[in-house]
């Protein structure tokens, strides 16, 4: 499995590989070296057949005009038309006589000036084949045309041999090094591949492993060590940040408590008049000591790992149940109706407490927020094969889509929850830093009216 | 109460002798964890106050230790560490409470009260009854009378009121009730405790001369008088 794994993955690298630059660019050089090979091929071949023609008709003109017509119609009937398997084909044309009949395919034009290409379709009965032919004409005097023709069609197949075997070797070379260099590359996405796993795994689990250098080629070995130098960095800042949390709670709460110790130890020696002052110092006292409070385990439970596979079972349907009862008569009071129900699903792993305690901010939230008369519906069901989904959807004010992302953010607060409702503005950031917790996912959707608050954990493993 | 406070930041050490002595007990002090060991085991005591942290041995240990020589008395952890993890091992070790630093005084006297009540009186698990003040609750039929008038109760209420009764004249604090009716441990948000109360209160005091829960401000509720 595990290899017909890796060879789809390889597949799919070199299908990427293929329609890379790379690959592209080096198909484009290979085709531009086989567009100018076939150019100078086919130029150099018309140059030399050329040159050859007129060479032929040079000499022919000279002995011509130095040796007479006698001398000329002897080398041109010994050498003359001739039969396919020569090269060359030299006629004389009297513009005077009919001599249509000695060459019946051989066709030009009086006016061209340079050689002209036809198709010699030869004169006698042995030749089935078309020949490419280039021929020139030059009238030696004007009465008398000399035609040199060459056939070329030997030349002209071999060059077509030779281009066609270079176009292959290069369509070759090519293919070639695409599968080799994706093999490289998939080789080296595998290292890559296994470290990116290996790195996942840490991050998820324990912060404290570390990638092991012996197990990745040479080359990815900078990659795990710089890996490992950044893994030492997090788990520095982490112990940073919790030395501050730790700092907070120190140098916060313990003065803080031991101020509202005094108070309570002066409560008893003060003039009746000043005790209910010193109940409101004490009651914002608890104000105060519950935001470090809730701050601190914010922190920490962001700070810190995630819940780990062998964690304790919860069940949430019994985790609701118990809030809901615990809200019941908050509700009640509020003239809101809490309306529970749940299938019976599996159990996720999970503390009681921080899942409790999550609730209780979601549904305080949604109590808080919807007017007497009102509704919250709370369910619990199986969301796809590895997830359960809370739903707690309220008919109160909700919150608009564009705050909807900032309510997580510590100490925010919405305007109605400002001018009208008391609180620190932790509870919805402490809700996500549980969810984080439990690896899952907090969403705030629209109930039309009112606000649903969705919570999706994965199923306990 | 003889209690053996075992700390060794001595400004939290102070505080929590000064607060014993103002409620009339008598608290001894040990500084590290082999001291308090030795002390602990070289007398009889009606509670121990550990910290989790202490030199030499931690506070684990040594509750650890207690409990395996069958030394029972009530220990309550005094602890900096506030994740769920560090309180459930507290508690599985064998501790009887568990209190984050920093506490109010009310919390620590509360709290030590209370598990040095779940001990103290000998058999105390066997009543199947609990009176006071007028107030009777069966136990074993959940039934509860008041001058005689039987007031139907919610499961939860119910277990509200048998807490309260059992810590009948003692401060009990929102987050014990939370712990011990609910058995959450977390920080309520706004008034959650304080309606169950007021609502119990409906049932059980409404009609009646005087009321049997009072309200401790900024410290929680008491079952009749103090």
């Amino acid at each position: 499995m595990m290899n017909s794994s890796l060879i789809i993955a390889w597949v799919l690298t070199l299908r990427v590989h293929l329609l890379s630059r790379f690959s592209l660019a080096l198909a484009a050089v290979g085709g531009l070296l086989f567009i100018v090979l076939t150019f100078f091929s086919y130029s150099n071949l018309y140059t030399q057949l050329n040159s050859d023609i007129h060479g032929r008709i040079q000499f022919l003109s000279e002995v011509y005009h130095n040796h007479g017509l006698e001398r000329l119609t002897d080398i041109v009937a010994r050498q003359g038309y001739s039969d396919d398997s020569a090269d060359v084909l030299y006629f004389l044309e009297f513009k005077f006589a009919d001599t249509s009949a000695l060459a019946p395919a051989v066709v030009y034009r009086e006016t061209a000036t340079g050689p002209i290409q036809f198709l010699w379709q030869g004169l006698g009965s042995n030749t089935d084949n078309d020949h490419k032919m280039l021929a020139e004409t030059k009238a030696l005097n004007p009465g008398l045309m000399l035609t040199v023709g060459r056939f070329y069609q030997k030349e002209f197949d071999a060059i077509n041999y030779l281009i066609g075997n270079v176009a292959l070797v290069i369509a070759v070379f090519w293919l070639g090094a695409m599968v080799t260099t994706s093999v490289a590359t998939h080789r080296a996405l595998m290292g890559t591949h296994r470290i990116s796993k290996e790195l996942r795994a840490i991050m998820r689990q324990n912060l404290e492993r570390r990638l092991q250098p012996e197990t990745v080629t040479p080359y990815l070995k900078d990659l795990v060590d710089v890996g490992n130098e950044m893994l030492e960095h997090v788990a520095l800042s982490l112990q940073g940040v919790r030395s501050v949390s730790d700092n907070i709670a120190h140098d916060l709460r313990t003065p803080l408590t031991r101020l509202r110790n005094k108070l309570t130890q002066l409560k008893p020696q003060v003039p009746r008049e000043y005790e209910s002052t010193i109940d409101e110092l004490l009651s914002d006292c608890d104000d105060l000591l519950g935001s470090f409070n809730a701050l601190l385990r914010i922190s920490m439970l962001e700070a810190g790992s995630q819940i780990r596979g062998d964690a304790k079972k919860v069940s949430l349907r019994v985790v609701l149940q118990d809030v809901v009862d615990m809200y019941e008569p908050v509700a009640h009071d509020a003239g809101v109706l809490l309306d529970f129900q749940a299938e019976y699903v599996d159990q996720i792993n999970g503390e009681t407490d921080l899942l409790g305690q999550m609730f209780a901010n979601i549904i305080d939230n949604a109590i808080k927020f919807t007017a007497s008369g009102g509704l919250i519906q709370i369910r619990l069901e199986r969301f796809g094969p590895e997830q359960l989904s809370v739903s707690i959807a309220d008919s109160g004010i909700g919150i608009p889509q564009a705050e909807r992302k900032q309510v997580f953010r510590r100490f925010y607060r919405g305007e109605p929850s400002r001018s009208e409702h008391k609180g620190h503005g932790l509870g919805l950031s402490l809700v996500q830093a549980i969810a984080f917790y439990h690896r899952a996912n907090v969403e705030l959707k629209d109930n039309n009216p009112g606000l649903r608050v969705e919570v999706y954990f994965p199923l306990a493993i | 109460m003889k209690v053996l406070l075992i700390e060794d930041d001595s400004s939290v050490a102070d505080f929590v002798t000064s607060e014993l002595a103002i409620k009339g007990h008598n608290c001894e002090r040990a500084s590290t964890g082999t001291e308090g060991l030795l002390a602990a085991n070289s007398a009889r005591w009606d509670a121990l106050i550990v910290d989790r942290m202490l030199p030499k041995l931690d506070g684990l240990s040594i509750i650890k230790s207690l409990r395996d020589k069958g030394d029972l008395t009530p220990v309550l952890i005094l602890s900096a560490l506030g994740e769920v993890d560090d309180r459930v091992k507290g508690l599985q070790i064998g501790a009887d409470d568990y209190l984050v630093k920093p506490f109010s005084s009310e919390e620590l006297m509360a709290r030590l009260e209370a598990i040095h009540r779940r001990l103290a009186p000998l058999g105390a698990d066997f009543r199947t009854t609990l009176e006071a003040e007028g107030l009777r609750l069966d136990l074993i039929s959940q039934e509860v009378r008041r001058a005689g008038r039987i007031i139907v109760l919610q499961p939860r209420e119910y277990r509200l009121l048998e807490y309260l009764m059992r810590n009948a004249g003692k401060i009990v604090t929102r987050s014990m009730l939370l712990e011990n009716v609910w058995g959450y441990h977390f920080d309520p948000q706004t008034n959650v405790i304080d309606v169950h109360i007021s609502r119990l209160r409906q049932k059980i005091d409404r009609g009646f001369d005087y009321p049997l829960v009072h309200t401790v401000r900024g410290a929680g509720y008491r079952f009749g008088d103090e």
